[in-house]
C-alpha cells in the first residue's frame, strides 16, 4: 500500500524536497537527485539541487529548460499518492530569472494527475506561470479538469498575480477536491482553493469550482517546468526556476512552516 | 474598381457588442483590411486557458485570417486592457501587446500566412481576478499596408 489512508502526510511527498533541509551547514552537500522523489525527467531540461535553499533551508532544485523541444521539460515525480480524492500540496518557487516573461511565455511549474484521466485530461489540476503581455508582471495560472459548460479544452482556469513574497521567494498552496468538497464540509462542488504568499487558510487567493466528479483521484504530482510554450523555450532557455519546500497532505491545512 | 478600392483601404469605425464574441463564436474580422474597434470587455469570457497564459479577466475574442501582404500594426488604447494573438484558445499565444504599444504582426514567430488565429482583448493579467470583475472599454486598431495598383484602365 503507497500510503496508509490515516497518515496526515504524503510521506514521500514531504520527504522530498523538505528533506533537502538535513541538518548540516551551508556548505552541506545536496542529496544527487531523485533521492527521496519517485523520479526526474529532464529530457532538454536540466535539474540540479543548489545551496542554499529558500527559508533556511540548505538544498534547494534548480529546474531550467535548455532545449527548443516540444517535450523539454524538468522536473520531479512523486508517485505516493494513491487516488487522493482530497489533495493539499504546497511548495516554495522563486522565477525571477525568468526575465520580462510575457503572455507568450507560459510553463507548467506543478501539476496533480490521476491515473484515471476523463476528456482526454489527466492533470486534473495544473500551476503555470506566465506574465502580461508588456512582461512586466508575472502570474500563476490555475486550470482544473473540468466538465463544466465553461470549461476549454477541458480544464476551468484563473490565475493570481504572483506578487508578495520574500526576496523573490513565493509560496503556493493548493486544496484540490474531487465531486464535492471545496468548501470543506462535502458540500457543493469540486476544484480548488489556491493560496499564494497567504497562509491563511479561511481565505484563499483564489478559488476555482469544477465539475470532476469523471476523473479519479491523485495518483502522481510533477514538480518542475514542463510544457513550456514555444516563446519560452526560444526566450527564457536556460534560466533557472528554484523550488524548495514541497509538502502534500491529504487534509490539514499546511500554511505557515 | 474604384469603389472597390476605396472601400478596401478607408477606415472604418466599427462599434462591437461585447458579447457572444466567444472561443466558441468569435467575431470574424475577415474580409476587413483596416480599422478600429471599439466596445468592452464587461461580459465576455472569463477563464481563457490560452496554454497556460490564462486570461482570467472577461474577454472579447476575435478571429481573423493572417495575410502576411495585409497585415499592418495594431495598436491598443484602454486602461488595464491587453490583446493576446494566438492560434486557438487552449494554446499559448504568439505575442500581446499593452496600451500605448504597437504590434505588428509580420515577423512574429510561428505565424503563418493563411492560417487563423484569435485575437483576444483582455485585461492586464497582473491584476488580480475580482468581484465583480475587472473589466471596462477598449478601443484597438489595426491598417492595411497601402494597397498598390497594378493596372488601371477605362472602356
Amino acid at each position: 500500500m503507497k500510503v496508509n489512508a490515516k497518515m496526515k502526510s504524503l510521506s514521500l511527498a514531504v520527504a522530498g524536497l523538505v528533506g533537502f533541509a538535513f541538518a548540516g551547514s551551508a556548505m552541506a552537500q545536496c542529496p544527487a537527485l531523485p533521492g527521496a522523489w519517485s523520479g526526474q525527467v529532464s529530457a532538454g531540461g536540466s535539474l540540479v539541487t543548489s545551496t542554499p535553499g529558500f527559508s533556511g533551508t540548505n538544498c534547494k532544485l534548480d529546474a531550467q529548460i535548455t532545449a527548443n523541444l516540444g517535450s523539454a521539460s524538468a522536473f520531479v515525480r512523486d508517485d505516493t499518492p494513491a487516488g487522493e480524492e482530497r489533495y493539499r500540496a504546497q511548495f516554495l518557487i522563486n522565477v525571477d530569472a525568468l526575465a520580462s516573461l510575457n503572455a507568450s511565455q507560459p510553463v507548467r511549474v506543478f501539476s496533480a494527475i490521476t491515473d484515471t484521466p476523463s476528456a482526454g485530461v489527466s492533470e486534473v489540476v495544473k500551476l503555470t506561470v506566465f506574465g502580461n503581455a508588456a512582461g512586466t508582471s508575472k502570474s500563476l495560472g490555475i486550470l482544473v479538469a473540468a466538465s463544466n459548460p465553461t470549461a476549454i479544452g477541458g480544464f476551468v482556469s484563473s490565475s493570481v498575480p504572483l506578487t508578495g513574497g520574500t526576496a523573490g521567494v513565493h509560496r503556493v498552496e493548493i486544496d484540490w477536491s474531487k465531486g464535492t468538497g471545496l468548501a470543506g464540509d462535502g458540500s457543493g462542488s469540486g476544484g480548488v482553493k489556491v493560496w499564494v504568499n497567504n497562509t491563511t487558510e479561511g481565505t484563499p487567493s483564489q478559488t476555482v469550482s469544477a465539475t470532476n466528479t469523471a476523473w479519479g483521484g491523485v495518483d502522481s504530482a510533477a514538480l518542475g517546468l514542463a510544457q513550456a510554450s514555444p516563446a519560452f523555450r526560444t526566450v527564457q532557455a536556460n534560466r533557472i526556476v528554484s523550488f524548495d519546500q514541497f509538502d502534500s497532505r491529504r487534509s490539514t491545512f499546511i500554511g505557515s512552516p | 474598381m474604384k469603389r472597390a478600392l476605396l472601400a478596401a483601404i478607408v477606415m472604418a469605425a466599427l462599434p462591437v457588442a461585447a458579447f457572444a464574441q466567444t472561443c466558441e463564436s468569435p467575431t470574424s474580422l475577415h474580409p476587413q483590411t483596416g480599422g478600429t474597434f471599439t466596445g468592452t470587455t464587461c461580459g465576455g469570457q472569463s477563464g481563457i486557458p490560452l496554454g497556460g497564459a490564462v486570461a482570467a479577466h472577461p474577454s472579447v475574442v476575435y478571429q481573423f485570417t493572417y495575410n502576411n501582404s495585409e497585415a499592418g500594426n495594431i495598436t491598443l488604447t484602454g486602461a488595464e486592457r491587453e490583446i493576446v494573438i494566438a492560434a486557438n484558445c487552449t494554446s499559448a499565444p504568439l505575442t500581446g501587446v499593452a496600451p500605448g504599444g504597437t504590434l505588428n504582426l509580420q515577423g512574429v514567430p510561428g505565424i503563418t500566412n493563411g492560417q487563423n488565429y484569435l485575437l483576444i482583448v483582455t485585461s492586464d493579467s497582473g491584476l488580480p481576478t475580482t468581484t465583480p470583475p475587472r473589466c471596462g472599454e477598449f478601443s484597438w486598431g489595426y491598417t492595411a499596408l497601402p494597397v498598390a495598383l497594378q493596372s488601371f484602365s477605362v472602356e
